[in-house]
């Protein structure tokens, strides 16, 4: 009975994940095959070719677009880490009126969906003037409920009377913010940097709105003009273009998770 | 004038149930003030109150004659050791005392110098560098203390720091406590559920109930004149015995059911009492003699003492508390007989009435 459910649960897991992995990993291999190859519907290349990944960089710039992408993932993080740690900071630990109402209004903009705002978004970036440029592609970014609630909800966990205790010796909210609650919420802030690098770095539709300009185009854009313009004959070109644009993420799944399990770890112990 | 003061201070967080009711104190300087009383009666909202970690709703605290209900918690200058301890858990012991200096802005030397000076005082010096994770119960306790001395306020509010230690420290640290407190010449005032450490750390102690002050004064002063009976009963251990009375021409009749001949007429002029007895006025005699006879229910032997409950009345058991050991044994009839002037009588609202104490009556005969 035992061994039925063993092999049951790793049979199904097994099965999942080949069905999860199998196009990352044809797509990999497929970065590697010459034409003849892929057009022979092969699964395993003849030849390992390094042409595609040279081909990829030539075609377009896609070195300038991966430079873009990170500086513009950096920037959504970075702002969304400081404008939703500063927020949950207040819902937690400062007292005003309406406080937990305005929370909940600001949670329930998770219940519209970003489609919904992406023409009044679109508008008012036009009218900024800040189509084309870093300004557009960032900043609208920053305010996210979700990492807001994320943060309120580590915030919690800092017991109140170590505010209390704060405020009783003179440190300030600001310093109280800087060096106690930031560093005990390690954890979520992590979490919600490799949430949002991630989200930002795959971002299309957004991008392909306020850019026009090859100049300030992110690395998703240019795989779509790859493949458009290389339609029916490059296939491999565009695999090793999208491999190299899912390279960093990775790294940052592994790096991050480390992370993860450090911060959880510290936690547990306190 | 007094260091602290606080007149009809209440504290309502509905506006409709007082947590705190009407409380007015004052706290001399270097005094050790204990606020204690059952657990939801309000004493840790007064001491949130003094620390301006909550507003007033009506009332005022005086600080050095000074109205200071707005004032905020740092401008108070004042120091609290939590219950919990309030120790930030990512920072080192040195840390944690640091923080508030830095904060003052004292210079970088001057840290040092004192947080070096608290560590010895509390034997800390060997985990200076450490987290307080890393730490026993005690030390944790001590590092609390030491953030609270490194500041040098001159009022130091403590929130049952106590009560997460094992007795046996617990009882090393009210010694060292109050050492401490002597040593330094802080005013502190100290919130506890636990009578004994009021009874023995305290200059001063306030008993509350309900948010309502029973009684405020030197531990012995309560101990022996209980101005009703919740704090007859709530301080000492094993409690004060209580029971109603009637009072009769020379003697009691008890929970309407138990005469008592008394040599001396009871003085209190209501017919109808609570009368109260600590345990160590009830005796045994011969059997026959004394006030009652009774069988005991139960023997607990301390060693040092007995404490021997008997059976007053079908409800009503009353425990004696006798020096050494005491040859008895659960189920046997034996005969008690009271201290009649430690007899101690309460009206109808649970008042005391009458002044049949021994001490009362020195004063009055000299």
């Amino acid at each position: 009975m035992k061994t039925v459910r063993f092999v049951a649960y790793y049979g199904g897991l097994c099965i999942c994940s080949a069905l999860l992995l199998f196009p990352m990993v044809y797509a990999l291999l497929m970065s590697f095959m010459d034409k003849a190859d892929i057009f022979a519907g092969r699964l395993w290349p003849e030849r390992w070719e390094w042409t595609n990944y040279q081909a990829a960089f030539k075609q377009a710039p896609l070195g300038s677009y991966l430079l873009n992408s990170l500086f513009v993932a950096s920037v959504i993080t970075i702002g969304r880490l400081i404008v939703s740690s500063l927020a949950a900071f207040a819902f937690v630990f400062l007292r005003f009126p309406g406080r937990d109402a305005w929370f909940y209004i600001c949670i329930a903009t998770m219940l519209v969906p970003w489609e919904a705002t992406v023409i009044p978004n679109f508008l008012t970036v036009q009218q900024l003037g800040w189509t084309n440029h870093y300004f557009g592609l960032t900043i609208p970014f920053w305010a996210m409920a979700f990492g807001i609630f994320l943060l309120r909800q580590q915030f919690r966990q800092i017991p109140y009377e170590l505010y209390e205790a704060a405020r009783l010796s003179g440190i300030g909210n600001f310093r109280f913010f800087c060096h106690i609650a930031l560093p005990l919420s390690k954890t979520g802030l992590v979490t919600l940097a490799v949430y949002s690098f991630l989200d930002a770095w795959n971002m299309y539709l957004w991008p392909l709105l306020v850019t026009s300009d090859d100049r300030v185009r992110t690395v998703q854009i240019g795989l779509k003009q790859l493949q458009t313009q290389e339609m029916a004959n490059s296939w491999g070109v565009v695999m090793a273009a999208a491999v190299v644009a899912m390279l960093p993420t990775l790294v940052l799944l592994f790096v991050g998770q480390k992370q993860l399990r450090k911060g959880l770890m510290q936690g547990a112990i306190q | 004038m007094a260091f602290l003061e606080l007149i009809d201070v209440t504290k309502s967080y509905d506006g409709k149930k007082q947590v705190v009711e009407n409380v007015s104190v004052a706290i001399e300087s270097g005094e050790f003030f204990v606020l204690v009383g059952p657990s939801g009666c309000g004493k840790s909202t007064l001491l949130r109150l003094i620390a301006g970690l909550e507003s007033l709703t009506s009332g005022y605290i005086l600080i050095d004659g000074q109205v200071a209900n707005d004032w905020p918690p740092h401008a108070r200058r004042l120091s609290m050791v939590f219950q919990n301890y309030a120790l930030y858990p990512h920072l080192t012991v040195e840390q944690n005392m640091r923080i508030v200096l830095q904060a003052q802005k004292v210079p970088k030397e001057e840290q040092r110098r004192r947080c070096l000076e608290a560590a010895e005082m509390l034997g800390l010096t060997d985990v200076l560098g450490r987290k307080p994770r890393e730490l026993s119960g005690g030390q944790r306790q001590r590092v609390a203390l030491g953030r609270a001395i490194v500041a040098r306020t001159p009022l130091c509010l403590m929130d049952e720091p106590l009560s997460n230690l094992d007795a046996k420290l617990r009882a090393t640290m009210r010694v060292e406590l109050r050492r401490l407190q002597r040593q330094l010449g802080m005013t502190v005032i100290y919130v506890t559920h636990d009578q004994t450490e009021a009874m023995t750390m305290a200059d001063r102690v306030m008993i509350l109930r309900a948010g309502h002050p029973q009684q405020v004064g030197a531990p012995l002063d309560i101990y022996n004149h209980p101005a009703n009976t919740f704090v007859a009963s709530f301080v000492g251990t094993p409690p004060m015995n209580l029971a109603e009375a009637h009072v009769l021409e020379h003697s009691l009749l008890l929970q309407n059911e138990r005469p008592v001949r008394l040599m001396r007429r009871p003085l209190p002029k209501t017919e109808r009492v609570t009368i109260g007895l600590r345990p160590e006025h009830i005796h045994r005699v011969a059997l026959g003699d004394g006030h009652v006879t009774a069988s005991i229910v139960h023997v607990e032997r301390l060693g040092s003492e007995t404490l021997v409950t008997f059976e007053l009345t079908k409800q009503i058991h009353w425990t004696a508390r006798w020096s050494g050991q005491a040859n008895v044994t659960v189920g046997e009839v034996a005969s008690f007989s009271f201290d009649e002037h430690a007899l101690h009588f309460f009206d109808g609202h649970s008042k005391r009435i009458g002044p049949p104490t021994r001490r009362e009556e020195e004063a009055f005969e000299r």
